[in-house]
């Protein structure tokens, strides 16, 4: 799909200029939340000055205030903007990567509820300076609401000009402003609460550069103040924020019913992208299962779930202590739970440690990986793009759903059965799928988190790179000079018969390679 | 590509974007400057102005329970009114307005916009029932002589002399509800005069003979300015002396 292949292009750059972690195109619900904190130290300021009964003097006042309430209020203005820009780019983001539907669905629609009001919190800041704009966005808004059936006098008459604009409505008006954040809050509560470990701001660097930006530019170019609202004239080239005014003309251009009509397809279809986006019931992923059994209830997998989706409960087959429970309406599938199961006990179906066992023992068996060669495995998501691939430069490609859901033991048992070495390949930590697969992956790899890649396997000949799905050429050059750096290693002899161990704490069960059975 | 130019170019699409905020934050609407002025309507007529409102009968109000005994509260519709303006002897707005509510029981409201050439314009509006007077009436228990229940028939003509993009209203006097032509009000809450009428300096000049008819009170027909009155500044006591007789 084209704007899927756009994006992955345009991260790939983000990513080679600004690093992964302070990729903004990733971090962008999270500079969305540093917007809306700025917008609330800002706004307080602006608050102490701000007056119902003369809302246009007021603000000429804040504007005349050179060094602190100009560039203040323009600061809390670009705020705003860089708010919905990251907030649109967020959205377009979670809608290409196919993270719209399934348990996602309350973020997503939570997140258009966070996006609608926040719209309108912005209105009625505009709205509050009464300048031209100001007029402009409450005078086309009365116009379609004066076209439902909803009052039973026309909302624009408050605007004709016949008296001066009562104090009641400036009141209104500065009450939203001031009660819609807490909505704001609520729905942002809502929208991350299916989340584990939410990172909720960009990392320390990327926010002082965002709010440092905005500072300098609010400095160098204060946001003008049009003239007052003026109701003797018919307004024109009124000067506007185009990020939060941009449907104006379009909706001026058209009578107020077919705008309604416009909006009304547009909320439609947002509203319904859960169910359109998602994939056939054939092929979505079903969720995780456990096999009580072979639980030994370390709790590892919920402690590694990024979606909560599991909880630790009491046995049902009598014996003491906890099991892992997966609730069906939380878990996306995404295999992560797999990859932190040592006894190899829970996963979605068919990608449990044991199913992969079995899938690498096949793969062993079809390709006979020599000393010389390298088995690339990639997230099938991202990573280069390369999972639909048997081949990618001279290395076996052995894709994965998620990096976070790969057992250490698939990669062991490539080492230990012939393969020169592995090259794992994961989605920028802040691109995965998953939230956390990336960085779980990476730690049970190298770093002994639990379910890690045993100490007997030979770690010259693993590697783990990061990549999104555009960055193809700088995978290519990751396997080149891994594969490189592996046949300078002394040729490792492949073992006839590969011992793993399936339980956290014992007893062990084994597999044997090449014996058909995948444990007990 | 080299470090020097990686953190160019990263300078470089973060001072884009940062200039595209900027940009994108205030940038005019498009659009021709108008080319004509503006003729904006704007009143309501309460539901015993507009006649025809049939009022509960005394014995109806006994029915009810002592805290729903409004004497003024309509029962059933109002009447359509009929709204037309001329600017320069030509029909430009024909319209029938019908009361608000579900049950046509709220105040009729006018609420509409007639665009106007520069230059000097004769405008006349009216604004009456569609039917006529009604023929059933019931005089309210706390009327007398049931003077309330004729309906109000609203009128005004004058010149005015505007330029493109320029607004003027047609609007009730909020003391003696006649219909005025005059320039809207501009301002903060706080600087608003009491009465609702304030010159806007706009330099508008206004020449008009608003007057506001009641049928069966001859009285309310007078024409106080007797000519053509020109208002600089907006509009005076002079032309708001048409009588609405309750
Ligand atoms: C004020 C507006 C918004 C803010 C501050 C915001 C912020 C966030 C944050 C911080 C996350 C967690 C990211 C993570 O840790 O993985 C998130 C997740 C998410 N957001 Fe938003 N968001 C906003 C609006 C939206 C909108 C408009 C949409 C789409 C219509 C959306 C869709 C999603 C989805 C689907 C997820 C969940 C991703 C997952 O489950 O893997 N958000 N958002
Ligand atoms: S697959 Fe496992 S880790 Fe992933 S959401 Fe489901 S239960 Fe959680
Ligand atoms: S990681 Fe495996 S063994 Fe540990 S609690 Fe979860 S399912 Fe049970």
């Amino acid at each position: 799909m084209l704007p899927r292949r756009a994006l992955a292009r345009l991260d790939a750059w983000f990513d080679k200029l600004y690093g992964w972690k302070y990729n903004p195109l990733y971090q962008s619900g999270t500079i969305a939340v540093l917007m809306l904190v700025v917008l609330i130290v800002t706004g307080l300021y602006l608050l102490l000055y701000y007056r119902i009964g003369a809302p246009y003097a007021s603000v000429v006042r804040i504007q005349d205030q050179v060094w602190a309430g100009r560039w203040i209020r323009a600061l809390h203005r670009y705020a705003s903007d860089a708010a919905v820009l990251a907030i649109g780019v967020h959205a377009v983001r979670m809608f290409l990567r196919g993270r719209s539907w399934g348990p996602r669905t309350l973020a997503w629609l939570s997140g258009l509820a966070l996006l609608g009001l926040f719209f309108f919190l912005a209105v009625t800041g505009f709205v509050m300076v009464w300048d031209v704009q100001g007029r402009l966005l409450a005078m086309e808004g009365a116009r379609l609401l004066d076209a439902l059936p909803i009052f039973s006098e026309p909302v624009s008459r408050a605007f004709s000009g016949e008296r001066a604009m009562p104090a009641a409505f400036f009141f209104l008006n500065y009450f939203l402003h001031i009660a819609l954040p807490l909505g704001v809050a609520l729905f942002l509560y809502l929208h991350v609460s299916r989340l584990a470990r939410v990172k909720l701001l960009p990392p320390r660097k990327l926010t002082w550069t965002v709010v440092g930006v905005l500072v300098l530019v609010a400095i160098v170019r204060p946001a003008p103040l049009p003239p007052e609202a003026d109701p003797s004239v018919i307004a024109h080239q009124v000067p506007v924020d185009w990020f939060f005014a941009f449907w104006v003309p379009v909706t001026q251009a058209l009578p107020a019913g077919a705008a309604w009509l416009l909006a009304g397809v547009l909320t439609a279809i947002l509203v319904t992208t859960p169910l359109w986006s998602r994939p056939r019931a054939t092929e979505r992923p079903e969720p995780s299962t456990l096999e009580e059994r072979q639980c030994t209830g370390c709790t590892q997998c919920s402690v590694d779930c990024p979606y909560e989706a599991i909880t630790m409960v009491s046995r049902s087959d009598g014996r003491a202590g906890l099991v892992a429970s997966v609730d069906p309406d939380l878990c996306v599938s995404c295999g992560i739970c797999a990859g932190s199961c040592a006894p190899m006990s829970i996963g979605p179906p068919g990608r449990t440690g044991r199913d992969q066992l079995q899938r690498v023992r096949r793969f062993l068996d079809e390709w006979e990986p020599r000393a010389d060669r390298v088995v690339l495995i990639p997230c099938s998501r991202g990573a280069g793009d390369v999972g639909h691939l048997d081949e990618f430069e001279g290395a076996l490609v052995y894709p994965v759903e998620c990096i976070g859901s790969l057992h250490t033991s698939v990669v062991e048992f490539l080492v230990r059965g012939g393969a020169g070495g592995v090259l794992v390949a994961a989605c920028p930590e802040r691109d995965c799928w998953n939230r956390e697969g990336t960085k779980w992956a990476r730690q049970r790899l190298f770093e002994d988190r639990e379910a890690e890649l045993q100490e007997r396997v030979d770690r010259a000949r693993v590697a783990f790179v990061e990549a999104g799905a555009g960055e193809r050429g700088s995978l290519a050059a990751h396997v080149r000079e891994f594969t490189t750096a592996i046949r300078r290693l002394i040729p490792p002899e492949p073992e006839s018969s590969v011992e793993i161990d399936l339980d956290c704490d014992r007893p062990p069960a084994s597999s044997v390679l090449g014996s058909g059975e995948a444990g007990p | 590509m080299t470090r020097v130019v990686r953190i160019a170019a990263a300078v470089g699409v973060t001072l884009f974007l940062a200039g595209l905020i900027a940009l994108g934050s205030s940038f005019p609407l498009p659009g021709d400057p108008p080319s004509d002025g503006l003729l904006r309507l704007d009143w309501r007529l309460r539901g015993e102005e507009a006649g025809g409102c049939l009022r509960p009968t005394a014995q109806e109000l006994a029915e009810l329970p002592p805290h729903m005994r409004n004497p003024d509260a309509c029962v059933g519709g109002l009447p359509p009114y009929r709204l037309r303006v001329w600017v320069d002897g030509e029909i430009r707005l024909q319209d029938t307005i019908r009361a608000g509510g579900i049950r046509q029981d709220r105040p009729l409201t006018v609420y509409d916009e007639v665009s106007l050439t520069p230059g000097r314009r004769h405008v006349r509006i009216e604004f009456a029932p569609q039917d006529g007077p009604p023929t059933e009436r019931r005089p309210s228990p706390s009327d007398e002589a049931g003077v309330r229940d004729r309906p109000t028939v609203l009128e005004t003509e004058g010149v005015v002399e505007m330029d493109a993009g320029q607004v003027v209203l047609a609007v009730r006097r909020q003391d003696t509800g006649a219909l005025v032509l005059r320039p809207p009000v501009r301002g903060e809450p706080s600087t608003r005069d009491r009465s609702g009428v304030r010159s806007s300096g706009t330099g508008l000049s206004f020449l008009h003979v608003p007057h506001m008819v009641h049928p069966h009170q001859p009285h309310s027909h007078q024409n106080h300015g007797g000519g053509l009155v020109c208002h600089p500044e907006g509009y005076g006591d002079r032309q708001n002396q048409g009588s609405h007789s309750q």
